[in-house]
């Protein structure tokens, strides 16, 4: 169990003044930051466990409820994602007759940003909530104490399978966000913008890089980090019976959310400034 | 096989397929991205610049309007850069070749356009240094341009040349006013019926004199068209006027032959000198008989008084 900490502190309404109710919310968060890594460490040092039958049964129905059953969601969001990129900026290029040219910007914008960035958001929403959901019914009924009687690490047995699913599904789906969006541009551009789909293409691939699909691909990788971290952290440290798991949800999509939008920004500025 | 291991291996099996294709597409995607066509034969170019305006490694080349490779390498190299690029198809650079960087939209970009060189023009050696044009830069130019509109504005505020003092100098504008007034006298004049022009527009008289004419006209070119007289039998399809014209010219031609030949009292008049000669002697003799009857009438009228008298 993760959080005595958090049963001292956190939900005890002491009176008292505003500084120090900034303090103790600072010193929280940097409690749970401080844990949230540490779970992170050592689940990534389990990772050597992998190939065992067990984790790896685990991490490959992680894999398949992360990557196989989020692929409905993910097609329509990426093809729409790409229809209404393709449609905005499409509709002002005409006005400089340049409408040709949303295939460049349909493409770079994808796989720079938004690929990435709406997967990460639908992951986050629908596999982050419910790993911080699944995990923190565990905790509230005890589950996870009881698997630590039985000296197994909820880390390896949990965490572990979870992280490795996330960090590597995330890339995958950010490719396959990509294309569809990349297609849905196309198919806008040569039924309401009038521009064909050759001519699309041509243009999709003239000015985008490998080094926009990688570093894309790297924040999505990042973000898998960040939503499995965050949902299995809220999760285990889920006190409070069922108000607790509905919070722990809660916290899991913003503070995901959060993370997504500031590491996206930073891993930007990285990379192109 | 138990029926969960059998679940567990299909779950496996489908994420693993998944993983697979799009592991697939990323290796399309990349290929693609890199532009670059594993399995055609490339023929690289070397181009030296003083510089190259932005152009980047895998920008475009363009020969005659279409695609022929991209841009591999740009490198810094002695105070000049060198541009590597690999073509889909050789090209044969002549004398009077041409290899400059360019605009490949109004949004940006840039492309390596090659002009190969004249067909007539000798072939260069292979390994020849093939130098490019200076690019222009759109932006340097625009800012030209803007200077260009600021000077000439501030000019024409000043005052200076035609349109300066087409803006600023009054004279133009009174030499306009008084045209202005003079049109307008006119055109009052016009109105009023004055002067030929004005009676051109305002009496009637000329132009009925007109329709009559064009009524007399019409009936002329109504009686031509009948054949009616002498014109209009020389219009009329029917040739008989025309057949007697030129049989009275060849009878014509035929007097005149004789005439010119001698032949007859015309002819004779015309080439013989006798008649000429006679006439002059009897002439001058008609003279001397008119000099002696004048010597002679005193004496004829005398005596005739005399005689007269008995």
């Amino acid at each position: 169990m993760i959080a005595p900490f958090k049963e001292i502190y956190r939900y005890i309404d002491l009176p008292i003044k505003s500084s120090r109710r900034l303090g103790r919310i600072i010193v929280l968060a940097c409690h749970d930051m401080g844990n949230a890594l540490i779970m992170l460490a050592s689940a990534t040092l389990y990772i050597r466990t992998l190939w065992k039958p067990r984790a790896r049964y685990e991490t490959a129905m992680q894999l398949y409820v992360t990557g196989i059953k989020s692929l409905g969601v993910i097609t329509v969001v990426a093809f729409f994602t790409g229809m209404i990129l393709a449609l905005q900026t499409g509709l002002e290029l005409r006005r400089f007759g340049q409408e040709v040219n949303i295939g460049t910007a349909v493409t770079v914008v994808m796989i720079r940003e938004m690929g990435p960035f709406m997967t990460g958001l639908i992951i986050a929403a629908s596999v982050g909530s419910a790993i911080a959901a699944q995990l923190g019914t565990m905790a509230v009924s005890e589950e996870i104490s009881a698997l630590e009687v039985m000296s197994i690490n909820p880390n390896r047995f949990l965490v572990m399978p979870r992280l490795v699913a996330l960090a590597v599904m995330m890339p995958i789906l950010t490719v396959y966000t990509n294309i569809l969006g990349i297609l849905g541009g196309g198919i806008v551009g040569s039924t309401q913008l009038g521009v064909s789909f050759q001519a699309y293409l041509d243009n999709a691939t003239r000015y985008a890089e490998n080094k926009d699909l990688y570093v894309g691909l790297f924040k999505a990788f990042i973000f898998g980090i960040i939503i499995s971290t965050v949902a299995c952290y809220q999760g285990l440290s889920t006190i409070e019976g069922a108000v607790g798991v509905g919070r722990a949800t809660r916290q899991t999509v913003i503070i995901s959310f959060l993370m997504i939008l500031i590491i996206g920004y930073m891993i930007t500025r990285l990379f192109y400034i | 096989m138990s029926d969960k291991y059998i679940k567990d291996l299909s779950i496996e099996v489908l994420v693993g397929f998944f993983m697979f294709m799009i592991l697939i597409a990323l290796g399309v995607f990349t290929i693609v991205l890199s532009r670059q066509n594993f399995f055609q034969k490339k023929y690289p170019v070397a181009v030296c610049f003083d510089e190259i305006s932005g152009l980047r490694e895998g920008d475009q080349v363009f020969l005659r309007g279409t695609k022929v490779g991209t841009v591999k390498a740009t490198t810094l190299e002695n105070n000049h850069v060198i541009v590597r690029a690999d073509l889909n198809s050789p090209v044969q650079f002549r004398d009077g070749y041409k290899v400059e960087v360019v605009s490949s939209s109004m949004l940006g970009g840039k492309l390596l356009k090659i002009y190969e060189g004249p067909l007539s023009a000798l072939p260069l050696p292979k390994d020849a240094v093939i130098n490019g044009e200076k690019p222009v830069d759109i932006l340097e130019e625009l800012g030209s341009a803007v200077a260009s509109i600021k000077k000439m504005t501030a000019e024409v505020s000043a005052g200076e040349g035609t349109l300066g003092k087409l803006i600023r100098d009054e004279t133009v504008y009174n030499d306009l006013q008084a045209i202005m007034a003079n049109f307008r006298q006119i055109s009052e004049q016009l109105a009023q019926g004055n002067g030929t022009i004005g009676k051109l527009l305002n009496d009637e008289t000329v132009y009925a004199d007109l329709k009559k004419t064009m009524a007399n006209l019409q009936e002329v070119s109504g009686r031509l068209a009948n054949g009616e007289g002498t014109l209009g039998k020389l219009l009329a399809k029917d040739d008989q006027l025309y057949q007697d014209i030129s049989a009275s010219m060849a009878n014509i031609r035929s007097i005149t032959g004789n005439i010119q030949s001698g032949e007859g009292t015309l002819g004779k008049l015309i080439n013989d000198d006798q008649v000429y000669v006679e006439a002059q002697k009897l002439l001058k003799e008609l003279g001397a008989a008119i000099d002696d009857m004048r010597e002679t009438s005193p004496v004829t009228t005398f005596s005739t008084v005399i005689l007269g008298a008995f």
